[in-house]
This record gives C-alpha cells, sequence and structure tokens, in this order.
C-alpha cells in the first residue's frame, strides 16, 4: 500500500486536480475584497455619530481614500450590508438618511482592535482621534 | 513543510502579506480545499474567502509560530465548517467533480494499466471518510511529517498515525475489493 500512495501526487496532480488551478483572476478578487474590507472599516469609525451618505463620502475623499474615487456607490452598499447586519442603524433625518453605529456595532468594532475608544471619549460618545 | 516565521514578513503591510501568502501558497491551499469539498468552483470560492479570513485574522496572529501551519489550520477548518453547514448539505448539486474528473482523465489519453491503476487509488482516497482522507491527503500528496500533521489538524501525534494505519487498511481493502473483482 505504501508504495502505491508514493504514487499520490502524480496520480492526482494528473486527476482529480487537473483543473484546479489558483489564478490570477482569484487572486484579484482577493484583493479586491481586502480593500473592500479597508474601506468598510474606515466608513465605520466615522460613524460613532450620524452622518448622511453625502458627509461620509466627502470625508473620505478629505482623506484621499482612492477606492470610493468615481466609485461612491460602494459606500451605500457597504452601508446597505452593514444595516441588514445590524452593525449600523439608518434614520431619516429631514428627508436625508443618516447612518450611525448601532451598540452591537461600537462593540464589534472595539473588539476588533481597530478603534480603541479612551474612557473619556466613551463618556462623550465622541471618538476624538482619527481611525 | 518550510515554515514560513512572521519575522520575515515583519516589515510588510498586512495586504503585501496576504500577496505574499497568496503567491507561495494559493494552489496548495485551493487543493487541500478540493481534498475536502471535491468541488472546483466551491472549492475556489473557500479559497478566496480562507485568504480573505486570514487577512482578518492577521493582527491577532501569535508571533513565533509559523504562518504555513496557521493558514493551513484555518483552510481546513474553514472547509469543514462548509461541508457541516446547511448549504452545503441541502442546497449544493452535488457533481461530485473529483470523480467525473478522474474519469475523463482515463478517457482522453490512452487508457494504460498505470493510469487506471493510479485513478483507482485516486478515486479510493477521496471516497474515504474524512477524518482519513485528511492524513492520507497530508502525508503522501504534502509529505507532511507526524508533527506537522497533528499541528495543522490539532490532534495527537497518536491520533495521526492510527488514522494513518486504519485508513491505509480501508484503502487497500477498498482496492483489492475494486480491482479483483
Amino acid at each position: 500500500m505504501d508504495d502505491r500512495l508514493k504514487n499520490l501526487k502524480k496520480a492526482m496532480d494528473c486527476t482529480a486536480f487537473s483543473s484546479t488551478k489558483f489564478i490570477e483572476q482569484h487572486k484579484q478578487h482577493v484583493q479586491r475584497q481586502l480593500s473592500v474590507d479597508e474601506l468598510k472599516k474606515v466608513i465605520l469609525s466615522l460613524l460613532f455619530e450620524a452622518k448622511s451618505g453625502i458627509e461620509i463620502t466627502q470625508l473620505l475623499h478629505v482623506r484621499g481614500v482612492r477606492d470610493v474615487i468615481n466609485n461612491e456607490g460602494m459606500i451605500y452598499s457597504i452601508l446597505h450590508e452593514q444595516e441588514n447586519e445590524g452593525i449600523v442603524l439608518a434614520s431619516w433625518n429631514d428627508g436625508v438618511k443618516c447612518y450611525v453605529l448601532t451598540k452591537a456595532g461600537k462593540k464589534q468594532l472595539q473588539q476588533e482592535g481597530q478603534v480603541k475608544l479612551t474612557l473619556k471619549e466613551r463618556l462623550l460618545g465622541v471618538p476624538m482621534h482619527a481611525e | 513543510m518550510e515554515s514560513y516565521l512572521i519575522n520575515d514578513t515583519a516589515n510588510l503591510s498586512n495586504e503585501a502579506i496576504i500577496d505574499e501568502l497568496m503567491q507561495q501558497y494559493g494552489e496548495d491551499v485551493l487543493k487541500l480545499v478540493m481534498q475536502y469539498v471535491h468541488n472546483n468552483s466551491v472549492a475556489e470560492d473557500l479559497t478566496q474567502e480562507i485568504f480573505v479570513k486570514c487577512y482578518r485574522a492577521l493582527p491577532s496572529f501569535q508571533n513565533g509560530s509559523s504562518l504555513k501551519t496557521w493558514l493551513w489550520r484555518i483552510a481546513i477548518n474553514h472547509s469543514k465548517d462548509y461541508l457541516k453547514s446547511w448549504y452545503a448539505k441541502n442546497v449544493e448539486a452535488k457533481d461530485n467533480e473529483v470523480f467525473m474528473q478522474v474519469e475523463s482523465s482515463i478517457s482522453v489519453e490512452q487508457e494504460v494499466l498505470q493510469q487506471q491503476e493510479d485513478a483507482n487509488l485516486v478515486k479510493a482516497v477521496m471516497a474515504l471518510p474524512i477524518k482519513y482522507r485528511e492524513v492520507i491527503y497530508l502525508c503522501y500528496y504534502e509529505d507532511q511529517s507526524m508533527k506537522e500533521m497533528a499541528d495543522v489538524l490539532q490532534i495527537n501525534e497518536s491520533t495521526v498515525k492510527t488514522r494513518l494505519r486504519k485508513g491505509k487498511q480501508l484503502l487497500k481493502k477498498h482496492l483489492e475489493r475494486e480491482e479483483n473483482g
């Protein structure tokens, strides 16, 4: 049995794995995911106070976040996704839709260690430092 | 399995680390996942998710252990989670591509004896229950040591040995039945 199994790699590569290839396209797909992930974190870190989509977009432009330039729709798709997951709460304010982190959203953000709030910030409910 | 230490990557951004991992191990991870799920497109999706998961988990990666071992653990757990999911059990049209590919690779080329034997071996391995299949795969396809297997599967070395032995017995029985009629 051992002798035959020594041949397993060759045997699998030309049979079961004959069309199993990790190609550039897969890599690019992951890279795109990662940049969306980064953008999501930045957006969420802005939402300790309620902001409208336009305000978020402007802030991201000011910060020079490249992924959103000419691709502002992505911001809304991220916001919707987060709304559905209960991370962000959306409400209508004078005809403008505003987004703010829910309790669960704040908790998750803190656990990720990306945004650490000081006691003072927690008391005031306002982030004192960027990101 | 050469260990890829975080020290080598200390100066890289997280994105660059993931790029590097995909470059070095993309195909290995894809095959490892394929061994579990038996379907190319599912394996491709899961592999991409695995690298995204790694990226998210990088901040909590323990310094000093091997990045490769860590990546393998994530990949193995992610594949098994998928197999246990409601989705995998109920929604997925179960075309077992592994077996189809094994069959087609025989018919396309000359049906020489060696090839038939290889195909039988692969089919028998792929038909093993997961706990035996994974050790056979890691041992004979990836050439991992007992210790490495115990590490990535998070089980005892003695358990690895037992499963390997049992797996080989099952294989032998299966192949004898198949080939001797």
